[in-house]
């Protein structure tokens, strides 16, 4: 399950295209590379929280920043999570509506039965969420590979040229910029180990999760890098999609794309639950509301809320918003980082007064 | 089962119904598809747009392909046109299996490509992989002499142009994608087939049908006769008809395909290629110059090569195996050395049967002379500023980020670049193709 979230978060929300494919395409070096890092965060943090024995990420967050600021850092989580979840929708619905249901008017007819199978799926729970994922994703991962296999005869190397494609300050920039899309995941895990299975599976799940995803992610860019010149993917809606709609030579597996599409749509429903739940979570146990899943509607509804201004005239705002969010968001992403290593060292500090004493 | 959870589940099949498309469903016989779109300049507005469509005929047990049928109506955009087509029509058109759009040479030449980069491709249903083209002397008689080809299946003439791009290495294929990125990227120019339109053939076509419908008119309004002299006068009948067919095939003039003389085939034919300037087309190639720009270009898979060796005609088939490309700098000029690996076989050679005949002689001359045509190709293209085969694909090598790329504006150092062309032939099956078996 998260390693889907990981992979559909990576590859299918990169909003400000001009940005990161206009003076060049490295996407196949920062994409896993962003991932990577993310993975050095998570692993940084699951190391804190078992040093200083933690159940949850929470827990560790209060103990480094105390209460008030732990309660900011956890509602930065939350506003993480829920983005997790609102990007790849709105891209989904775009994609559904572009590819599937032209002409149909507006957009937020599609996003109504988008959010209502996520509404069903969060209301199900954890385990429905996780069991779903389990059985998507082999399915999931052949369609990729499918995808990669079918579109191999456009291949050219010579749209990798010039290479690297963006010099490297800025490939460590996209590096950092791209981290808001993964690593909330990762937290959202480490803050549901005490009704999971413990830190150690949290652990292992996601250093897997990271693994494969990082793996799919650089094989899905580096086709996109060989089939569409830089100047092209700056251009478009989904590249990762349109590998399948730019086959020069029709064969008996042309016809594809729409069912790879909607396979996707239900595992990006899956993920989408995934986040949606986690930050439910997080708003349960950290802002006192009833139940998870009372919280997890009212993420819904608020995701429902900013689709339906995007179609009521507040598409510039909403992308100039998601722009700004592409620049600047991982920064947000400090805050609770910080607060976690803070955790350890008030926690060492507490033991070596223990000691003393 | 309780109350919640009845209305529970007629919702969720209320929603799924919905969501499956079963509600506001469409019958598939609203629709007639188009296969092709044509492009001429207009009389009265700026475009006629002709439509080639592939027809469905459904029976109770299965659908069958049906004829094909041009419609053609003028207009500033294709919405223009396809309101006067609608108006006209009993059915909707619909673009989800269109696979090629084709404009005459005189739009070509006068940037009508860009027309495309306007079009929006997903409102229409329409792929970016459909086939773009380039026909002589207009798209709208080129579509009719293609649905009267006596081929109904549409589908079947497209596999064909694939068949040639990839037997005979003398047909250029490029679907949209591939042209807005060579024209947008810079590292090379699109080129694309160029049909032509044998007139002779849509002229004794039409014969043929006259003479059809004239024999079916004249069997269907003769009378009973008596059973003995009837049979004489059948097998009279068709002496006659023998004697007079025979006399109509000594006078049918044999048809002619640039230049060509040939006969029997389709009307609509592939002529050559079409070489662009960016959205312009710049000139054309035949088909033998189209066979070395392909191979220049590295898109050609495999074909035949003829040409003389002390008086004799040698033909030998070639598949490509390796095209390198090394680029260097003359001065401020550009200087290519393409390397070209081929593995071939001889089909027709009069020489002496000599295991070192390959070897000593004819791999030598088959190498210049594939060389001198290269060259000369590439010369062809670089005086109309195309870079057909592809050499800035080498020169973007040179650059490690976009901006110098840009700056360096690899068109205007395109006109003074020079090339060299090195062609390696490995001859296969020795014995076979040398007789020596």
């Amino acid at each position: 399950m998260l390693g889907i979230a990981l992979y559909i978060n990576a590859v299918f929300t990169v909003n400000a295209k001009k940005m990161f494919y206009g003076s060049g395409n490295s996407s196949y070096i920062w994409m896993p590379l962003s991932m990577l890092l993310s993975l050095g965060a998570f692993l940084l943090a699951a190391h804190c929280m078992k040093k200083t024995n933690a159940p949850a990420l929470n827990d560790l967050i209060y103990a480094g920043a105390g209460k008030p600021l732990g309660k900011v850092c956890m509602g930065i989580l939350a506003l993480l999570l829920f983005l997790g979840a609102l990007l790849p929708t709105m891209q989904f619905v775009s994609m559904l509506h572009s590819y599937a249901f032209n002409n149909t008017g507006s957009h937020f007819g599609i996003s109504l039965w988008v959010l209502f199978t996520m509404l069903v799926l969060c209301l199900w729970g954890m385990e429905t969420i996780s069991r779903l994922s389990r059985l998507l994703v082999g399915l999931f991962i052949i369609s990729i590979l499918c995808s990669l296999v079918i579109t191999a005869p456009s291949y050219q190397t010579y749209r990798l040229y010039p290479l690297p494609g963006n010099p490297p300050a800025q490939i460590g920039l996209f590096t950092l910029q791209r981290t808001y899309v993964v690593l909330p995941a990762m937290l959202g895990m480490l803050c549901l180990t005490k009704n999971q299975q413990g830190l150690h599976f949290a652990r292992t799940g996601g250093i897997i999760a990271a693994a494969v995803a990082m793996a799919l992610a650089f094989a899905a860019q580096f086709s996109v890098s060989l089939t569409f010149p830089y100047q092209e993917l700056a251009q478009m809606l989904d590249p990762f999609y349109s590998l399948d709609i730019s086959l020069l030579k029709e064969g008996f597996l042309f016809r594809m794309d729409k069912v790879f599409l909607f396979l996707w749509l239900g595992v990006q429903l899956v993920a989408g639950s995934f986040f949606v739940f986690a930050a439910g979570a997080v708003l349960k146990r950290d802002f006192a509301l009833h139940s998870t899943r009372v919280s997890s509607v009212a993420v819904l509804v608020l995701m429902a809320c900013v689709m339906l201004l995007q179609h009521m005239g507040g598409e510039a705002a909403v992308n100039d918003v998601l722009q700004f969010l592409d620049r600047y968001c991982y920064l947000l992403l400090l805050l609770p980082l910080a607060a976690a290593l803070l955790g350890v060292i008030r926690h060492k500090e507490v033991r070596h007064e223990h000691q003393t004493v | 089962m309780s109350i919640k959870r009845c209305s529970a589940i007629l919702l969720l099949l209320a929603f799924a119904l919905g969501g499956a498309g079963c509600l506001g469903a469409v019958s598939l016989e609203e629709f007639k598809y188009v296969a092709a779109i044509g492009l001429d300049k207009g009389d009265q507005m700026l475009y006629e747009y002709t439509f080639l469509l592939q027809s469905e005929n459904t029976s109770h047990s299965q659908a069958v392909t049906g004829a094909a049928i041009v419609l053609s109506a003028e207009g500033d955009t294709i919405f223009e046109a396809m309101n006067t087509v609608h108006a006209s029509v009993a059915y909707r058109l619909s673009f989800e299996r269109n696979n090629s759009i084709l404009f005459s040479r005189e739009l070509a030449q006068a940037e009508g490509l860009e027309q495309l980069t306007k079009l929006a491709f997903n409102a229409w249903n329409m792929r970016p992989s459909v086939k773009v083209g380039v026909v002589v002397p207009s798209a709208h008689d080129y579509l009719q002499a293609m649905a009267g080809s006596g081929k109904e299946d549409l589908a079947e003439l497209q596999y064909n142009l694939f068949q040639n791009y990839s037997a005979d290495g003398i047909t250029p294929i490029i679907d949209y994608d591939l042209l807005y990125e060579a024209v947008t990227g810079g590292v090379l120019d699109p080129v694309m087939m160029l049909g032509g339109l044998d007139t002779s053939a849509v002229e004794l076509a039409k014969e043929d049908q006259a003479r059809l419908s004239t024999v079916e008119g004249s069997s269907g309004g003769s009378q009973p006769a008596p059973e003995e002299p009837q049979e004489n006068g059948r097998a009279g009948e068709a002496e006659q008809e023998e004697e007079k067919k025979e006399e109509a095939e000594a006078e049918k003039p044999r048809t002619t395909t640039d230049g060509v003389l040939r006969e029997g085939g389709m009307a609509a034919t592939a002529i050559g290629a079409a070489l662009f300037d960016g959205w312009t087309m710049a000139g054309a190639l035949d088909e033998l110059q189209t066979k070395y720009m392909l191979m220049g270009r590295g898109e050609f898979a495999h074909g035949w090569i003829k040409f003389m060796y002390e008086g004799d005609i040698v033909v030998i088939h070639c598949n490509s195996i390796r095209r390198r490309v090394k680029m260097t700098r003359l001065g401020d000029a550009p200087h290519a050395r393409m390397e070209l690996d081929f593995t071939c076989e001889i089909l027709q050679d009069n020489g002496p049967e000599r295991e070192d005949n390959w070897s000593r002689y004819l791999q030598k001359a088959a190498q210049a002379h594939m060389e001198a045509e290269l060259q000369r190709v590439f010369k062809d293209c670089q005086s109309l500023n195309c870079d057909a085969m592809g050499m800035g694909q080498a020169a973007v090598k040179w650059f490690s980020g976009t901006a110098d790329w840009e700056a360096y504006k690899w068109k205007e150092k395109y006109p003074a670049m020079t090339a060299e062309f090195e062609v390696h032939l490995l001859l296969t099956n020795k014995y076979i193709t040398l007789r020596m078996e």
